[in-house]
């Protein structure tokens, strides 16, 4: 005889159903899994046969098989342990395999029959949902979790006992409360004194996705600047909160306390992050990296030149893709990754090439090779390159505070909706949206259009170097909120190209 | 190939012997033409290695019109302001000496080695050390002595206080030789080494070639007038208070658009214009006026 039950696997930020087929034979008495079971899925048996020991139930002692279809998929994880005795009671008839029909099941047992939290459960409620199943049978410390997709039904359990006397007709535990997002204040934009230039910059970054590179002698806000973006980006509808929380959830880091995550993240990873760290991967599970965890939201890279090299290389595909993909022996793992980017070095290794107050002390040599450590390919897919100044503290004092948080939002969101209405699809944005896209709305009349050309000659910009371009003068015309991009336009975002290498001293 | 020169040969300048307290070199290590004599008029043009582009100009300006009035010129290969002076001397087809702080078979400095094998081709490479000597701290105030031992003047262009550039300057002074600099912007750290020379009353001020030349040879009359100024600019009203704004030295543009109370997006566009009329430069450091072209 064989009975089946279902789950799912975590593939990259995604669930795919998965059949647990179990078959009681005769032979030795033994236990195996198969179907690409990695060790963690393997060592079920020992849990699975305590627990259903400790919940009075009783362990065949025949020759078991358990297979995990599609047998392709490879399986990680420990929430294989309650569609495995789910199935097992199924096929000894201790629990009705037409009760279990439809369900998909999912959590870690232990030893005692109680049921442990797992990660990726929000993903699985998404799968369930999609694929036009019953239901959700989750541990109670993630339910909440599931409940967050709305039209799924959910049936949280604690405890294998308690699963089975729902399975027997017992009523549907009640789901715990919703949790109420918890929202922190952001820091405002208002607390920044001084650098307009570099507050409009982060305003076009924020209005048109645009990755952004500032430049400056150390304590001239770089960092302070970086964390006020989440601030003034649109805030997250309802679907990006849950693609955002699907991705922590898959990385274990969704705290059972906050539930939704509603704010955009900020990550600032530090400069010693590995390859792994940084874009995902790591042996076993195939980890989301800072990079996926910023996903809708901000990656902040300060100090960019002491990052290693290859881990910022690797940084190039997802950005231009939105879509990071790891190869694992078999198959690609891909994760999201619809980033802002914002990195911030000094001009020089000492830190003050071009201060106002404070002269550079170091030599030629030593700028380049400082310059060097960053590859041109990755400063090219950094639209917005911004000198800042360093404020005598004196002066600071006397600046008046700057706009709120709230008015720069107010402009980024009205220019987000232009964006919206031009491209037609949510999410679509001027830093990337397809090409043709944005060479259609560009609307370039005279004398705008023999500007481009003038500037195309001078500063020799390369066809890469002139889309950027564009597309952050498409982005200035839609914060003023103009259908056609001016000379004016152009002019601003040509001063935000990358500037050339070499410093003043030639 | 290089070879020995000493105060036995005929290609001795004498004028190596006279420096004043410091020791005249016992032999000189020189490739390419013969040194110039001492009715040769030498000018050695100095300054410092990470120059504005004003600067730059400026020692370029002064090297091609030392040039063009047959006068030879003298620096140290280093990389700014001494390279710019042997590259415009060589372009002016005039005759131009490097000495340097290391064996002439050192390839030092690196960024230089090309301008160093035309001027071993067009004009001469001189060093005190034999082949294989690398450079050290202490052999460049002592080739100083011998830039100074070989000219009638020194004109220095661009340094900080510290800079190599003033120490040859003091050295020019002690061994009984003329000093020049170009006075510089006061924001500019480049432009204190000349201006402390100049307010001390320890160099002459030169703001052309032709200013060196008067002092040094009253009869050699200089080729090119002294600059001036093309026709005003049709610039607008943003573009003005920029460009009064600007300065030599890279300034950022925060800095800029508080100093000429623009608005951050309007002052950033009319940067662009000035920079795509060749007015102003940019680099990673900020925004720097462009130096003014001779008409």
């Amino acid at each position: 005889m064989v009975a089946t039950s279902e789950t799912i696997a975590i593939v990259g930020a995604e669930a795919r159903l998965v059949q647990v087929e179990v078959h009681i034979g005769q032979g030795i008495p033994s236990f195996t899994i198969v179907g690409l079971a990695a060790r963690s899925v393997k060592e079920a048996e020992q849990r699975t046969r305590a627990a259903l020991l400790s919940s009075d139930q009783a362990w065949p002692s025949a020759r078991i098989t358990a297979n995990l279809a599609p047998g392709s998929l490879r399986k990680e994880g420990t929430h294989f342990d309650l569609p495995l005795a789910l199935g097992l009671l199924a096929e000894r008839r201790a629990a009705d395999p037409a009760r279990l029909e439809g369900w998909v099941s999912l959590g870690e047992l232990a030893l005692d029959g109680s049921v442990r939290p797992v990660r990726g459960v929000l993903a699985a409620a998404i799968a369930t949902l999609r694929a036009g199943r019953r239901g959700l049978i989750c541990p109670v410390a993630n339910a909440a979790e599931a409940a967050l997709v709305e039209g799924l039904e959910v049936v949280p359990v604690a405890s294998l006992q308690q699963c089975l006397a729902w399975l027997r007709g017992a009523e549907t535990p009640s789901l715990p409360p919703p949790r109420v997002p918890v929202s922190e204040p952001c820091e405002d934009l208002r607390e920044v004194r001084g650098h307009p230039y570099a507050k409009r910059a982060l305003e076009v970054a924020a209005a048109g996705n645009h990755n952004l590179l500032l430049v400056g002698p150390p304590g001239s806000g770089k960092t302070m600047l970086a964390r006020r973006l989440p601030g003034i980006l649109p805030p997250m509808t309802r679907d990006e909160s849950l693609d955002v929380t699907r991705v922590y959830s898959v990385a274990g880091l969704l705290s059972e306390k906050a539930g939704l995550i509603s704010q955009r993240p900020f990550r600032s990873p530090h400069h010693h992050v590995s390859v792994p760290g940084l874009i995902g991967g790591g042996a076993g599970f195939a980890r989301p990296g800072e990079a996926s965890l910023a996903h809708r939201g901000v990656l902040f890279l300060d100090e960019l030149t002491l990052y290693r090299r290859d881990a910022l290389e690797t940084l190039r595909a997802p950005l231009e893709e939105g879509v990071v993909r790891i190869a694992r022996s078999g198959a690609f793992v891909s994760y999201p990754c619809r980033i802002c980017l914002v990195a911030a070095m000094n001009p020089c290794p000492c830190g003050y090439l071009g201060d106002a107050v404070r002269a550079c002390r170091c030599t030629l040599p030593q700028i380049e090779s400082y310059r060097h450590k960053l590859s041109g390919p990755l400063l090219d897919r950094i639209d917005l390159h911004v000198t800042m100044g360093r404020t005598p503290s004196a002066d600071l004092m006397g600046l008046p505070q700057g706009e709120s948080s709230a008015a720069v939002a107010a402009r980024v969101g009205a220019a987000r909706r232009l964006q919206t209405l031009r491209y037609g699809r949510d999410g679509l944005i001027n830093a990337s949206c397809p090409k043709a896209m944005l060479e259609a709305n560009l609307h370039l009349q005279e004398p705008a259009r023999s500007h481009v050309g003038m500037a195309i000659e001078a500063f020799g910009l390369s066809g890469r170097g002139l889309d950027r371009v564009l597309r952050v003068a498409r982005t200035i015309a839609d914060l003023a909120v103009e259908e056609e991009v001016s000379s004016e336009h152009v002019s601003e975002a040509l001063s935000y190209r990358r500037a050339a290498t070499e410093g003043a001293a030639a | 190939m290089s070879r020995i020169v000493s105060a036995r040969d005929a290609e001795w300048p004498r004028r190596l012997s006279e420096l004043g307290p410091y020791p005249p070199p016992g032999r000189l290590f020189v490739e390419g033409s013969p040194l110039p004599l001492d009715d040769a008029l030498v000018v050695a043009v100095v300054g410092t290695r990470r120059p504005t582009s004003t600067g730059l100009r400026v020692a370029q300006e002064l090297a091609t019109d030392l040039c063009d009035a047959g006068v030879v010129v003298v620096s140290g290969l280093a990389v700014g302001i001494d390279a710019a002076a042997h590259r415009a001397a060589l372009e002016a087809s005039g005759h131009t000496v490097a000495v340097l702080g290391c064996g002439l078979d050192v390839d030092y400095p690196h960024r230089n080695l090309r301008l160093k094998q035309r001027l071993a081709r067009s004009g001469a490479l001189v060093s005190e050390y034999p082949d294989g000597v690398q450079p050290a701290r202490h052999h460049f105030p002592r080739r100083n002595r011998i830039i100074a031992g070989l000219s009638d003047g020194v004109v220095v262009v661009e340094g900080a206080i510290t800079s190599g550039a003033l120490v040859t300057a003091r050295l020019a002074l002690d061994c009984n030789r003329e000093v020049f600099a170009v006075p510089g912007s006061v924001r500019n750290p480049m432009a204190q080494g000349p201006n402390e020379l100049i307010r001390t009353s320890l160099a002459a001020l030169a703001t052309s070639a032709a200013d060196i030349l008067e002092e040094l040879a009253p009869g050699v009359a200089a080729m090119t007038p002294p600059p001036t100024f093309g026709e005003p600019l049709a610039l607008s009203f943003e573009e003005e208070a920029l460009l009064r704004a600007l300065d030599d030295v890279p300034l950022s543009l925060e800095h800029i658009c508080s100093a000429a109370e623009l608005e951050p997006g309007a002052a950033a566009a009319a940067l662009s214009r000035l920079e795509l009329r060749a007015l102003v430069e940019r680099s990673v450091a900020g925004y720097n006026r462009a130096a003014p072209r001779r008409s």
